[in-house]
């Protein structure tokens, strides 16, 4: 169990909206949640609207959603599948997404339909040009 | 090259002068959304052609200005229904006003006659702000408006919204963005109509905050639509673009949709002009 707090084994993908997700390929598992610059450019998260355990999600579509003071900004799902778990953590300290976006403050995991998405999505490199222009 | 034109893109504004029901404007507002949206897809598609090719046109950022019939909303937190709300919608809609449920931040507010709202429908992206920058801006624009046009003092707040004094609140901010594209926006109370049906509810989750207004600041009668052509100029300014009317000819699909809307509101008829407060017993 406690390994599964380390997501740096497997490399991270990020989209346009500023979500990140990184796969492992053995159990197809999809951690996901916004990215730093995503949490900077919305200030202090109030509350996080997560999606339900097994809803079937196809990428694109939204899953939920993060309000910042006054600003309720939605979240889109990185890749296809079933949500397997929520961090249920985030209803009682919000706050968590901007103190840790890219770690403890994690969103859900997916378990993924179609590992071949993850290659359409950027790398980091191209993630960091993204954030830059 | 691209970033110059851009930066001159003007926005485009629209002044709706009959109050309208708030669902057919949510509508309208999911409608230009969504135009805003396919446009840049679209867009981003065919970006190897001529920028002035034709089909490969920009989606335009749009301020709407209106008022609405009375209605109170509930913002995101307030989504999932529960027995509590069901009972609070029934007593908020014997009042005489209808009771939406939405998707922006915030908590409920009421709008009404008496009160502009504004819904800028920008691309975020586009204009390189933050969320946080463009919740500042709007907070500034009505802010300025007040104490620059009205020269009526406000009060610093660590809460969002405009207020005159710690407890007296004038204008308020809920806004939603999806795919870094605006929608809702602002609402500021111009004359003293929307107070009373401000006083049935806790307006954006203040216990002891009332609402005020330009007019009952002013103690004076005000009219709204001498506030549209300052509040138009104050949105110019604060984000430093220049604004321009939607025009048929030059959106005939936008203006084509507004017009929908303008004209629900004129053949909606008279509204209440406050809260009937003694409700049926039943």
């Amino acid at each position: 169990m406690a390994s599964s707090r380390f997501y740096s084994h497997n490399p991270k993908k990020y989209t346009l909206d500023h979500e990140w997700v990184s796969l492992d390929s053995e159990t197809l598992l999809a951690t996901i949640s916004i990215t730093h610059y995503a949490q900077s450019s919305l200030g202090d998260v109030v509350f996080v609207e997560l999606p339900k355990v097994g809803d079937e999600v196809k990428a694109g579509e939204q899953i939920g959603a993060v309000e910042s003071v006054k600003a309720a900004s939605d979240i889109y799902a990185p890749i296809s599948g079933v949500i397997e778990e929520v961090n249920s953590a985030l209803d009682q300290q919000p706050s968590l997404l901007n103190k840790f976006p890219e770690g403890d403050g994690w969103l859900c995991k997916i378990r993924a339909a179609n590992p071949d998405e993850m290659e359409i999505l950027m790398t980091p490199e191209a993630y960091k040009e993204h954030c830059e222009t | 090259m691209a970033a110059a034109v851009r930066a001159r893109l003007p926005i485009l504004y629209h002044y709706l002068p009959t109050p309208v029901p708030y669902k057919p404007a949510l509508e309208l507002q999911e409608r230009l959304h969504q135009l805003q949206l396919a446009t840049r897809r679209r867009q981003s598609h065919s970006q190897n052609s001529s920028l002035n090719e034709e089909g490969n046109k920009t989606h335009p950022d749009i301020l709407l200005l209106l008022q609405h019939r009375p209605v109170y909303t509930g913002g995101r937190r307030q989504q999932q229904w529960t027995d509590e709300l069901e009972l609070e919608q029934k007593r908020l809609q014997h009042l005489g006003a209808d009771w939406v449920p939405t998707a922006r931040g915030g908590e409920t507010t009421f709008h009404g006659p008496g009160q502009i709202v504004a819904y800028p429908l920008f691309d975020l992206g586009r204009m390189s702000r933050s969320i946080r920058c463009y919740i500042d801006d709007l907070q500034s624009i009505m802010q300025q408006h007040v104490t620059i046009t009205h020269r009526i003092s406000t009060t610093p707040s660590s809460l969002t919204g405009v207020f005159v004094t710690p407890t007296s609140k004038i204008g308020s901010i809920g806004v939603q963005v999806r795919h870094r594209l605006t929608t809702h926006g602002l609402s500021l109370n111009i004359t003293p109509e929307p107070l009373a049906w401000f006083d049935q509810v806790v307006a954006c989750g203040l216990p002891g905050v009332r609402q005020t207004s330009i007019g009952a600041e002013l103690g004076r009668e005000v009219r709204i639509e001498n506030e549209i052509a300052p509040l138009v100029e104050r949105f110019g300014r604060g984000f430093q673009r220049e604004m321009r009317p939607v025009l048929e000819d030059e959106e005939p699909e936008v203006y084509a949709m507004i017009r929908e809307l303008e004209i629900l509101g004129e053949n909606a008829g008279p509204w209440l002009s406050g809260p009937l407060l003694s409700p049926p017993t039943s």
